[in-house]
C-alpha cells in the first residue's frame, strides 16, 4: 500500500463524483421536459485482480482501486411506453372523430331556428295561406318564395357537409382536390417522421449503446420515443425495440421502418368513387411501382379517423350518409308536390263513378285556369334525379307564381273557377303522407336522422373521454417511472457534492503525509 | 409510486380543465335555459323536440285556417240574416196583396216596394268578403249575379255567373289532418234565377227558386193579377225555408269551428308542456350546481398554486 495509490483512489472519487454531479445537473435542467427519461449513476468498488498471489491483508489492501461509475442507468419502462403509443392510436382516432362529428352535427342541428324543418314549416304556412285566397298573386309569391327557400336550405346544407368531406379526402375524382385535402397534409407528416425515425436511429447504431448505459445515447433514445409517439397518432403501428435500442415500425404484416431506414411510405390516391373516395397505400421505397393497397389496416389513429368519416361503413357516423339522407329527403319533397303539381287524378262522383281530376294553374294575362303542365321543381343542373344539392324551384314558376296549380278540377273548361283550391289543399295533406319514404311523414324522417346523428356522435364522445381517461392514466404511471422528482435530485446534489469535499480531504492528507514523507531523510 | 413534478402539472392542468369544462357547461346552460342545445346532448329528446315543433306548426296553421274561415262564415250568416227578413218583409206585401181588396193604384205601390227589395236581395246576393264574391262558388272573381233591363227598365232576366252547384263550387278549408271543409254556398241554390226569352215570337221565361219567385210577384202586381199572386206565397214560403236550412247548415259547419278548435287549443298546451319538460333547464337545479362547481372551482386552484413550484427540499437548504 502506497499513498499515492490513496491518492489515485481519491482522485477516482472526485472524477466520479463531479461525473454525477453533471448527471444531476441534467436531471434538473430537465425537470419538465416531456419525454425525458432521468438517468441515475451507478457507482461501483473497483478491485485490481492483476496480482496473481492475494496471500496477505496488505496485498488485498493494494488491490482496492477505488470508484468507477457502472453504468448511467436510464428510467424506462418498455411495456408502458408500447401501451401508451397503443392507447393512443386509440385516442388520437376518437379525438379526431370528435371534432369532424361535432362539425357535422352542426350542420345538422334542427334545434337552431334557421335549420330544415324550419323551412318546411314556413313553406307549409305559406301552402295555408294560399288555400285561402287561391287566385291572390301576393299570396302565391309568398308560396313560391318559401319553396325557394327550402331549396336554399338543402342546397346549402349538402354544400356545407360535401365542402367538409372534400377538405378531408378531395373530392374522389380530382388530384388536385386530394392534393390539398387534409389527409394528404397528415400522410406527408407522417412520411416525413418515418424518415427523422431511421435517422434518429442510424444515430443510436453509431452511438454504439447496449442496453441503454450511455447517457448520451440517453437523448436519442428519448427523442426515438417521442417520435414513435407521433407516429402512432396518425396510424397504429406496432413497434419492436431490438437490442441496440433501434425502433422497427410496422403496419399489419408491412414493415415501414426498419432500424435506420424506411422501407415503405404512405400515400393517397382517388379511388374515383365517392362512397368511398381516398385509398391509403404503402409504397416501396426501393421500387415504387410495388404499392399495396392498406385502407382497411389504417383503422385508428387520426388519419383513420379521416377515412372512417369519409366512407360508407353503416355502423359509423359518416358523411356520405348524412348527404345520403338529405338526398332522400329532397327528391321525396320535390317528386310528391310536383306529382300534386302536374300529375291527373281520379275521384269519385255522387253516382260512384270515377272522374278525372286535373291540376290548373292560372294565366297571367286572362286571369283564368289553365292546364297545369309545369313541374314545381327541377334539378338546376339539368339533371333528370332531383337531390338535395340540385332542388331548385323552376324557373318558369319563380317568374310567374300564376304557375303554381292551386286548383283541381273535374271540368277543365269551367275556367273562371279560380277560387277553387283542392290542389293547395292535396299540398297540405301531402305533409302527413308517408309512402315516399317508406313509412315515414317528411319532418319525421328528418327527425329521426337528425336524432342518430346526435346518438352517434354522443357515442364518440363518450368514447372519447373514456379513453382520454385511460391514456392519462398510463401518462400518470409512465411519469412517475420516468421522470425527475426534484426532491431525489437535490437530495443527490447534496451527498455527491459531501462525497466530493470528503474524497478532496483526504487527497489533502494523503498529500501532507507524503510531503512528511519526503521531509523525513532531511 | 414515485411522484415526479412532470406528472404533478399533468394531473393538476387536468382536473382544473376538467373542472372549468363542467363549470362552462353548467354556465351556458343556465344562461340559454336550455339543456338541450345540440342533437348530441340529449338524441331521443332532440327527436322529440323536432317532432312537436313540426306538430305545433300544423295546429296554429289549422287555427288560423279556422280563424279566418270563421269570418267569412260570420258574413254569410249575417248576410242570410238579412235576406230572411227581406223575403218575411215580401211575404207580408205579397199577402196583403194577395187580400182581393186592394186596388190598382195600392198593388202599383206594392209592386214599387217589392222591386225595391228585389235590388236589395240583388245587392245580398252580390256581397263580398275580402274581395271574393261568397255566393259565387268557386269562381270567386266573377260577380254572382247580373241583371239585364229592357228599354222600358224591366228586368228581363237575372243570371247566375258562379259555379253552378253540380260542379266543384266548394272552397275547402283545412282544419285538421286529412280533413277538409267547405264553407260557401253556391249563389244558384240560395237565390235561383229568372230569365225571359223571345225566339220567333215565342216569349219563355224561366223562373227558379227566389228570384223566380220575386219576379213572378212583381210582374203579377204590375198586372194586377190577384191570383198569380197569391200563388207566389207558396213560391216564397220554400224559398224561406231554403235559406234557413242553408243558414243552418253553416251554423253547423262554424260549430264544428270551434269544437275543433277548442280540442287543438287542449292539443297545443299539452305539446307545449312536453316541450318544455324536454327543452328546458331547471333553472334551480342548475344555479344551485353551478354555485357548487364554482367552489369546487376555486379549491381546484388554490391546491393548483400550492402545489406547483412551491413546496420542495430547496426551502429547507
Amino acid at each position: 500500500m502506497s499513498i499515492t495509490s490513496s491518492m489515485e483512489i481519491a482522485k477516482s472519487a472526485l472524477t466520479v463524483n463531479q461525473a454525477a454531479l453533471t448527471i444531476v445537473s441534467n436531471n434538473i435542467s430537465n425537470m419538465d421536459t416531456a419525454g425525458y427519461s432521468k438517468l441515475k449513476v451507478n457507482q461501483t468498488g473497483v478491485v485490481n485482480y492483476a496480482s496473481t498471489a492475494i496471500t496477505s491483508a496488505i496485498v488485498q489492501a493494494n488491490a482496492l482501486s477505488g470508484v468507477a461509475i457502472s453504468s448511467i442507468q436510464r428510467y424506462s419502462n418498455a411495456y408502458l411506453e408500447k401501451y401508451y403509443n397503443s392507447e393512443n392510436s386509440e385516442y388520437s382516432y376518437y379525438k379526431e372523430y370528435s371534432t369532424l362529428a361535432n362539425n357535422v352535427e352542426s350542420l345538422v342541428n334542427e334545434l337552431k331556428d334557421t335549420g330544415l324543418s324550419d323551412a318546411l314549416s314556413s313553406f307549409y304556412t305559406a301552402a295555408n295561406t294560399l288555400n285561402g285566397s287561391p287566385n291572390d298573386i301576393t299570396a302565391r309569391n309568398a308560396y313560391v318564395s318559401a319553396a325557394e327557400n327550402v331549396c336554399s336550405v338543402f342546397n346549402s346544407m349538402y354544400g356545407n357537409l360535401s365542402d367538409i368531406k372534400t377538405s378531408l379526402v378531395g373530392d374522389g375524382s380530382s388530384t388536385g382536390s386530394l392534393q390539398s385535402s387534409e389527409i394528404s397534409g397528415e400522410v406527408d407528416e407522417l412520411n416525413s417522421l418515418f424518415d427523422k425515425l431511421a435517422v434518429i436511429n442510424g444515430s443510436i447504431v453509431k452511438a454504439g449503446t447496449d442496453d441503454d448505459t450511455s447517457a448520451a445515447a440517453s437523448s436519442l433514445l428519448d427523442e426515438r420515443d417521442s417520435i414513435l409517439t407521433e407516429i402512432s397518432s396518425y396510424i397504429p403501428v406496432n413497434t419492436e425495440i431490438n437490442r441496440n435500442g433501434t425502433a422497427n415500425v410496422s403496419l399489419g404484416s408491412y414493415t415501414l421502418v426498419k432500424s435506420s431506414s424506411v422501407q415503405r411510405y404512405l400515400s393517397v390516391e382517388t379511388t374515383g368513387s365517392s362512397s368511398n373516395p381516398v385509398a391509403v397505400n404503402l409504397v416501396n421505397k426501393d421500387d415504387p411501382t410495388k404499392t399495396v393497397d392498406v385502407t382497411d389496416l389504417v383503422d385508428r389513429g387520426s388519419i383513420g379517423a379521416i377515412i372512417d368519416i369519409s366512407g360508407s361503413d353503416a355502423n359509423n357516423l359518416t358523411i356520405n350518409s348524412v348527404l345520403s339522407s338529405l338526398n332522400s329527403m329532397a327528391n321525396a319533397f320535390a317528386t310528391t308536390l310536383n306529382d300534386i303539381q302536374t300529375k291527373t287524378g281520379t275521384t269519385t262522383s255522387t253516382t260512384g263513378a270515377t272522374i278525372a281530376t286535373t291540376p290548373m294553374a292560372m294565366d297571367k294575362d286572362t286571369l283564368k285556369l289553365i292546364t297545369s303542365t309545369t313541374a314545381m321543381f327541377s334539378a338546376s343542373n339539368g339533371g333528370t334525379t332531383i337531390t338535395a344539392e340540385n332542388i331548385s324551384v323552376n324557373k318558369a314558376i319563380i317568374n310567374n307564381a300564376y304557375l303554381v296549380a292551386a286548383a283541381r278540377v273535374t271540368d277543365t273548361t269551367a275556367t273562371s273557377n279560380t277560387g277553387n283550391n283542392t290542389n293547395i289543399g292535396l299540398v297540405i295533406n301531402a305533409r302527413n303522407n308517408t309512402t315516399a319514404l317508406g313509412g315515414s311523414t317528411l319532418e319525421n324522417y328528418l327527425a329521426d336522422f337528425v336524432s342518430s346523428v346526435g346518438t352517434k356522435t354522443s357515442i364518440i364522445s363518450t368514447t372519447l373521454s373514456t379513453q382520454s381517461t385511460v391514456l392519462s392514466q398510463i401518462k400518470t404511471q409512465l411519469s412517475s417511472a420516468t421522470g425527475v422528482n426534484l426532491d431525489e435530485e437535490l437530495t443527490d446534489l447534496i451527498k455527491y457534492q459531501r462525497a466530493y469535499e470528503a474524497a478532496g480531504r483526504v487527497f489533502t492528507t494523503c498529500n501532507d503525509l507524503l510531503e512528511q514523507l519526503v521531509n523525513l531523510g532531511r | 409510486m414515485r411522484i415526479t413534478s412532470l406528472l404533478t402539472s399533468d394531473t393538476l392542468t387536468g382536473y382544473l380543465t376538467s373542472a372549468e369544462s363542467r363549470y362552462y357547461q353548467l354556465s351556458e346552460e343556465a344562461a340559454s335555459g336550455y339543456k338541450v342545445t345540440k342533437p348530441s346532448d340529449d338524441p331521443s329528446a332532440a327527436k322529440k323536440l323536432i317532432n312537436i315543433n313540426t306538430q305545433l306548426n300544423q295546429l296554429n296553421s289549422y287555427l288560423s285556417n279556422m280563424s279566418s274561415a270563421s269570418n267569412e262564415l260570420d258574413t254569410l250568416d249575417s248576410t242570410l240574416s238579412s235576406l230572411t227578413d227581406m223575403i218575411e218583409n215580401v211575404t207580408d206585401l205579397a199577402t196583403q196583396a194577395a187580400n182581393g181588396t186592394y186596388s190598382g193604384g195600392d198593388l202599383s205601390k206594392i209592386k214599387t216596394q217589392v222591386d225595391s227589395i228585389i235590388q236589395s236581395v240583388l245587392t245580398t246576393a252580390n256581397t263580398q268578403y275580402d274581395g271574393v264574391y261568397i255566393f259565387s262558388g268557386t269562381a270567386t272573381s266573377t260577380q254572382t249575379y247580373t241583371t239585364v233591363t229592357d228599354s222600358s227598365t224591366n228586368i228581363t232576366s237575372i243570371t247566375y255567373n258562379g259555379t253552378p252547384s253540380t260542379g266543384d263550387y266548394e272552397r275547402y278549408v283545412a282544419i285538421s289532418d286529412g280533413v277538409s271543409v267547405g264553407i260557401n254556398a253556391t249563389g244558384d241554390s240560395v237565390f235561383g234565377s229568372y230569365s225571359v226569352t223571345t225566339t220567333g215570337g215565342v216569349t219563355t221565361t224561366t223562373a227558379n227558386g227566389l228570384f223566380g219567385t220575386l219576379m213572378t210577384l212583381s210582374n203579377a202586381l204590375g198586372k194586377n193579377d190577384q191570383a198569380a199572386v197569391s200563388s207566389c206565397l207558396d213560391g216564397l214560403s220554400t224559398a224561406l225555408n231554403n235559406v234557413s236550412g242553408v243558414r243552418t247548415k253553416y251554423a253547423s259547419v262554424s260549430n264544428r269551428f270551434t269544437l275543433t278548435k277548442n280540442s287543438i287549443d287542449t292539443t297545443i298546451t299539452n305539446l307545449k308542456a312536453s316541450q318544455s319538460d324536454l327543452r328546458n333547464a331547471d333553472l334551480a337545479t342548475v344555479l344551485e350546481d353551478l354555485a357548487t362547481q364554482e367552489v369546487a372551482l376555486q379549491a381546484c386552484y388554490q391546491v393548483t398554486s400550492n402545489m406547483i413550484g412551491k413546496t420542495s427540499l430547496l426551502d429547507y437548504m
